[in-house]
């Protein structure tokens, strides 16, 4: 059996938030929980290199599309927003490195493959999002935390707006990937999620 | 009633439905505002045509009298400008026994025209010459006689010229084909009005519908200011609107108003009004318009209103005077632009209760999710959804197109709303 058919857990146990003891969803969907994948294939796959990859929480293949699903409980600072980059990018590399054949025989090995077939879900916690970030630490740190300033009414408000034009509003710059790495790309908080999983994984 | 037009400035060919609201959006220069200024252009070109005919021909008339005059004086006389009083008096005279004598309410042969003619010179003193007299005669005659031969027809194709070319700005025709025949037809209840033109000029135009309405295009609210004072530079539509806004109140019992006050009609709609406006805008001893927000407060100029306020006060006083009248087509051309949410969201409610009293056509252009989402929201509420189209205008380089999306709006939110998604990747973009 494949590593990433082997390896199972909940959606609710591939959202536990370690620093705060907490689950972000509750659902008992079967999915990968791509973490134990990434900790194989570092120690069964690359025993001889000494890299420190980053993985996204889980993996699922549902019928024609699949998805990377990420949690992220706390405030998505500037650190946060290039690890979940990187996660992203690393994610992707080992999936490919896998070997691994869709339902339908289709090898899952290219960007070509996941920009066609798969799509990320981001689910942050609402109310870390508007919480001040940490103190930028530089010059171009303070710049950068001044550009990014949210603001939960502009995002309930854009979010509404793009809901009448049945799109979503996609947040922290993850729309670059949309088309690109991915299929869709969506940014969800946990309520939105939970009211959308059935849409999302049918 | 529905419009369809092809050729005409950006648009190649369109179908448009006006039912009661239709609203276009679009982003800039994709030809949103060329169907509210057609429909402008046609309702007040082609209303009340007998009468424009007959001010046709007068206004000929005056200015061939004068002509003709204008040669035969002679040198200049001592006192010129009280001679060319006497002319322009003269000439009135002329041409209003003239129309007289067109109408049949004189019955006289030519040579009783040319007595007419010849009784008003005398007593006008504008020829002396015995001989420059009976020049003056015949050449006017002469002169004359074309005009009083062309055709109705062709005298309101002249007028229809006029309106379009300045409400259009001389570009009715194509952008892409000067020379290409530009088309509207208009279509009420089964009936046809259809108008060709070329090269900026109607060359023919055919109508089984006699139009009684009239068309309001308010696109600045800051026309309001131009009521004190209505000198200057003012565009056809603003020209039009102001002289509505002057209307006396007096003129009231001609309109609709009382009528619909009867009905209890104006409840809602004042209701409304009153929750932006808490006063009365008067006309004060100097003749200016002023704004009163209760007995305790000093007046206030209308040009000094909120543009907010201006927004509403301009529906306010056009329906207070009466000049909106049941069926009436009213173009309101981004009428958001200055108006908070909150406001645009109780103008959306005031223009969907108007159109449903009054039974106006409405045309509305606008760039604002809220101001859509309130004329969708509230149509619903009234009862009136079933008769309010939605437009999408795009723009492909050379033409403008308007797609139908009545029964999926989100075209145009999303047109709204993809700029909100590229501020959101900039900021995260930003280094």
């Amino acid at each position: 059996m494949h590593i990433i058919d082997e390896v199972q857990s909940t959606l609710e146990e591939a959202s536990y938030d370690v620093d705060n003891g907490t689950y972000m969803v509750h659902s008992k969907l079967t999915v990968c929980p791509f973490d134990k994948v990434k900790e194989w294939y570092v120690r069964e796959k690359i025993p001889y290199a000494n890299p420190n990859p980053k993985s996204n929480d889980a993996l699922y293949f549902g019928g024609r599309e699949s998805y990377f699903i990420e949690f992220k409980n706390g405030k998505i600072t500037n650190a946060i927003n290039y690890e979940i980059n990187k996660k992203i990018y690393d994610s992707l590399f080992i999936l490919f490195d896998l070997e691994y054949v869709d339902r339908y025989g289709n090898p899952v090995n290219s960007i070509s493959y996941t920009r066609r077939n798969m799509n990320y879900v981001l689910v942050y916690n609402e109310e870390n999002y508007i919480q001040a970030g940490q103190t930028a630490q530089t010059k171009d740190g303070i710049k950068r935390q001044q550009a990014v300033s949210e603001s939960g009414h502009r995002t309930a408000l854009y979010k509404t707006v793009r809901k009448l034009a049945k799109e979503d509003f996609v947040l922290f710059g993850l729309d670059q990937f949309r088309n690109y790495l991915f299929r869709n790309v969506f940014t969800y908080t946990q309520k939105e999620f939970e009211q959308n999983i059935a849409k999302i994984f049918t | 009633m529905q419009l369809r037009i092809s050729n005409i400035a950006k648009i190649k060919e369109t179908t448009i439905d006006i039912d009661g609201i239709t609203v276009i959006a679009g982003e800039n220069n994709a030809g949103k505002s060329t169907i509210g200024k057609l429909l402008f252009a046609v309702f007040n070109s082609m209303n009340n045509m007998d009468e424009k005919i007959r001010e046709e021909k007068r206004n000929k008339i005056y200015r061939t009298v004068i002509q003709v005059l204008q040669s035969y004086h002679g040198k200049r006389p001592d006192n010129y400008a009280a001679w060319v009083r006497r002319r322009n008096l003269f000439a009135k005279n002329i041409a209003d026994n003239v129309m007289k004598y067109i109408s049949g309410d004189i019955k006289q042969s030519r040579d009783d025209m040319d007595e007419v003619l010849q009784r008003g010179v005398k007593t006008a003193s504008i020829l002396e010459n015995q001989e420059d007299l009976e020049v003056f005669l015949k050449e006017c005659v002469n002169n004359l006689d074309p005009i009083l031969n062309v055709s109705d027809d062709r005298i309101m194709a002249e007028v229809i010229t006029r309106w379009f070319s300045r409400v259009f700005d001389n570009q009715v025709s194509p952008l892409w084909d000067e020379e290409a025949e530009s088309k509207i037809e208009l279509t009420i209840r089964g009936e046809k009005l259809t108008c060709l033109f070329r090269e900026n000029t109607c060359i023919k135009w055919e109508s089984d519908i006699h139009i009684l309405h009239g068309a309001f295009y308010i696109d600045n609210p800051f026309v309001i200011d131009k009521i004190s004072d209505p000198y200057g530079d003012l565009k056809i539509t603003e020209n039009h609107l102001v002289k509505f806004l002057q209307k006396e109140e007096e003129d009231l019992f001609e309109g609709i108003f009382d009528a619909v006050i009867a009905k209890d009609k104006m409840d809602d709609i004042n209701a409304i009004i009153g929750k932006v406006i808490t006063g009365d805008i008067t006309i004060n001893q100097e003749g200016e318009y002023c704004f009163k927000a209760g007995k305790d407060t000093r007046p206030l100029y209308v040009q000094n209103m909120s543009t907010g306020l201006k927004a509403f006060a301009l529906l306010k006083m056009l329906l207070e005077n009466g000049s909106i009248k049941e069926k009436d087509v009213l173009i309101l051309d981004e009428p958001e632009i200055h108006l908070h949410p909150e406001w645009q969201l109780l103008y959306a409610q005031l223009i969907v209760l108007l159109q449903r009293e009054f039974d106006l056509s409405l045309i509305i252009t606008t760039h604002s999710p809220y101001f859509l989402d309130a004329i969708d929201v509230y149509s619903r509420k009234y009862n009136t959804s079933q008769a309010a189209h939605y437009y999408l205008a795009e723009n492909d380089g050379v033409f403008s197109r308007l797609h139908d999306v009545t029964n999926h709006i989100d075209a145009i939110y999303k047109k709204l709303s993809e700029p909100m998604q590229m501020l959101e990747n900039l900021r995260y973009s930003i280094d």
